[in-house]
């Protein structure tokens, strides 16, 4: 049904050269469109890039027009690659495939591995393979050296990663990938979960985590932060370190921040341990 | 004649609403252009927005408005009860319960036609289930606590589907879908829907003459010769048509039906052969004006224009039931 696309010969043709104007209306694409993009080659992300709550990299959106994923804003842009999810805007993302523009759909990766599949996915579709490439050696050079420092002082055995109010992060999710990845032990292994689980306060009281390390949003109010308030949750001897979760919200290279807050703690913890 | 009249003005909103329907544009979006000033810039791509974007917006506001207009006037006639209508009566809720079940779970990608199809399987098994609950002239408190508990079986499944669905983002995506959009449906979709919309909107109009027998009361009508049989049949099965078509496409969209007919009833009288047509038409005009207006007052995040219509229907319904317990 590319009837008016080929009408008005508007819709770009699929070329095999880089596209020159890419969309994004998605914020995990965006985020690493944003990353991956030659200058000028990205003309529009989605409203949430902007906000830093949102986005791990809000900073680099800031002259970038922002959409909220309607087609009526995409078809101007002309744009010749148009990146979406696979679970959000599905009758936008419909609308502009039947009309025969060039609409890649990324499924959000699943850990740590998937991650470094999408980026290489979204830059081969940019044309800029080579950034993807210095980008994940840099993610594992980082990843490695948080490791190093966290084995030097003794990775925790039964951590447990909090997304407060959704519960526990599984060892298959974005978050226990990372995990495992900095040699931490995962509590939602012993336990079967793998991608997330509801975590009962109660349960969690009974679990005994040697270290928690909490993703937390920074809503406004949320149920979400309440959840984080309880007494159960705060008053809990067992340590705990803090990172923004929009770090490991898509897997985007940010995830080496988070490496690097949890391994800061880890070892911080270490040292008033010892003192 | 008056009923001239009033087609003639119920012509003319619908004429005024598409107008606005094609050229309103949402407001406070960096990137959205106004269409007439994208015409001198960029033609293309207004025409790419006219024809692909506003057209078929335009034409389901139409039928979906039109769809839920008539089914409310007929469900009113068929329960002799002035408050029946769709969203009310469950039939939104079954239909949207089922539509998410082919959505979600896969089945609408791999046949285009099980989305309407599931929608008006939905919608049928609810009207059935409340005319069987709540049928010939039972009290308004029967009728409408008949509606609550469909609703709230068909709310509970969808809320089970919500609980299992394979993702936190694909339940977000229910969720905001259940509210009821218009943005950014194609073509297909009027083409999906359209069918079973005007098949369903004919069955009702021929039930016509059975509803007005049976405002007399059910011995009076068969009496006078009508099929009752024949007349429920049209409606039950006409309104599962139209209304589960309408909501596979749309989600749901509450309170035209029950807004269409009683805004129309001082002006036509009570008679639901009249009422039928013109509540497609002002059900059509209804829908056409409140997707304008959500679309023009939309801050940032689109204001989805379910959300619209319960905010000025719901109230309209408190004030029905305070006018219902006046009368009696």
């Amino acid at each position: 049904m590319t009837v008016w696309g080929a009408v008005f010969g508007i819709v770009p043709s699929l070329a095999a050269d880089a596209p020159r104007r890419v969309a994004s209306i998605n914020l995990c694409t965006d985020e690493l469109a944003l990353l991956l993009a030659k200058p000028g080659q990205l003309v529009s992300v989605s409203a949430l890039a902007h906000d830093p709550v949102e986005s791990a990299y809000s900073a680099l959106a800031r002259d970038i027009p922002e959409n909220r994923g309607t087609a009526e804003e995409i078809i101007p842009l002309r744009a010749d690659l148009i990146l979406a999810g696979t679970y959000t805007t599905r009758t936008t993302v419909g609308l502009l495939k039947e009309m025969g523009w060039n609409v890649l759909e990324i499924a959000p990766a699943a850990d740590l591995d998937g991650s470094k599949t999408v980026i290489r996915q979204v830059a081969a579709a940019l044309g800029t393979p080579e950034r993807a490439e210095a980008i994940i050696s840099e993610l594992d050079k980082r990843i490695a050296t948080a490791s190093r420092r966290i084995a030097a002082v003794g990775a925790p055995q039964k951590a447990v990663l909090f997304r407060p109010g959704e519960g526990i992060a599984g060892v298959a999710s974005m978050q226990g990938s990372l995990l495992e990845a900095l040699g931490i032990g995962n509590i939602a292994g012993i336990y079967g979960v793998r991608e997330w689980a509801e975590m009962p306060l109660e349960e969690f009281v009974q679990l005994k985590p040697d270290l928690i390390v909490s993703a937390t949003a920074a809503y406004g109010a949320s149920i979400h932060a309440e959840f984080a308030r309880h007494p159960a949750f705060v008053g809990s001897k067992v340590p705990r370190i803090d990172y923004p979760a929009v770090l490991t919200r898509c897997g985007s290279p940010s995830m080496a921040d988070a490496a690097e807050l949890i391994a800061d703690g880890i070892v911080a913890l270490h040292g008033s341990a010892a003192r | 004649m008056r009923g001239a009249g009033v087609y003639l003005v119920l012509g003319l909103a619908v004429l005024v609403g598409a107008a606005l329907s094609l050229t309103v544009t949402r407001s406070g979006l960096p990137l959205m252009h106004d269409l007439w000033d994208l015409w001198d810039t960029d033609p293309e791509s207004a025409g790419l927005i006219l024809w692909q974007l506003r057209v078929p917006r335009m034409l389901l506001a139409i039928l979906i408005g039109g769809a839920l207009g008539i089914s409310g006037a007929a469900l009113q006639g068929l329960l002799r009860n002035p408050l029946a209508e769709p969203g009310i009566t469950g039939a939104s809720a079954g239909a949207a319960f089922c539509a998410i079940l082919a959505f979600y779970f896969g089945f609408a990608d791999d046949f285009p036609l099980a989305l309407p199809l599931a929608g008006i399987a939905g919608a049928l098994i609810a009207v059935t289930l409340l005319y069987v609950a709540a049928g010939r002239g039972a009290p308004t408190l029967t009728l409408i606590l008949a509606g609550v508990a469909i609703s709230a079986i068909a709310g509970a499944l969808s809320s089970l589907a919500l609980n299992l669905a394979p993702s936190p983002y694909a339940a977000i995506e229910i969720v905001f879908w259940s509210l009821g959009s218009l943005t950014d449906r194609s073509m297909t979709h009027v083409l999906l829907a359209a069918p079973f919309i005007v098949v369903g909107a004919a069955m009702i109009l021929t039930a016509g003459r059975g509803l007005d027998a049976l405002t007399l009361g059910e011995e009076a009508a068969e009496a006078m010769g009508a099929h009752l049989t024949r007349t429920r049949f049209l409606v039950v099965v006409g309104t599962g048509l139209a209304v589960g078509a309408s909501v596979s496409v749309s989600g749901v969209i509450g309170f035209i039906g029950l807004v269409a007919p009683h805004l129309l009833r001082p002006f036509l009288g009570h008679r639901p052969a009249a009422l039928l047509p013109a509540s497609f038409l002002g059900g059509a005009a209804l829908l056409l004006f409140a997707d304008a207006i959500a679309r023009y007052l939309s801050p940032g995040p689109e204001l989805k224009i379910g959300v619209v219509t319960a905010l000025v229907g719901a109230p309209f319904f408190l004030w029905a039931v305070f006018a219902s317990r006046r009368d009696a």
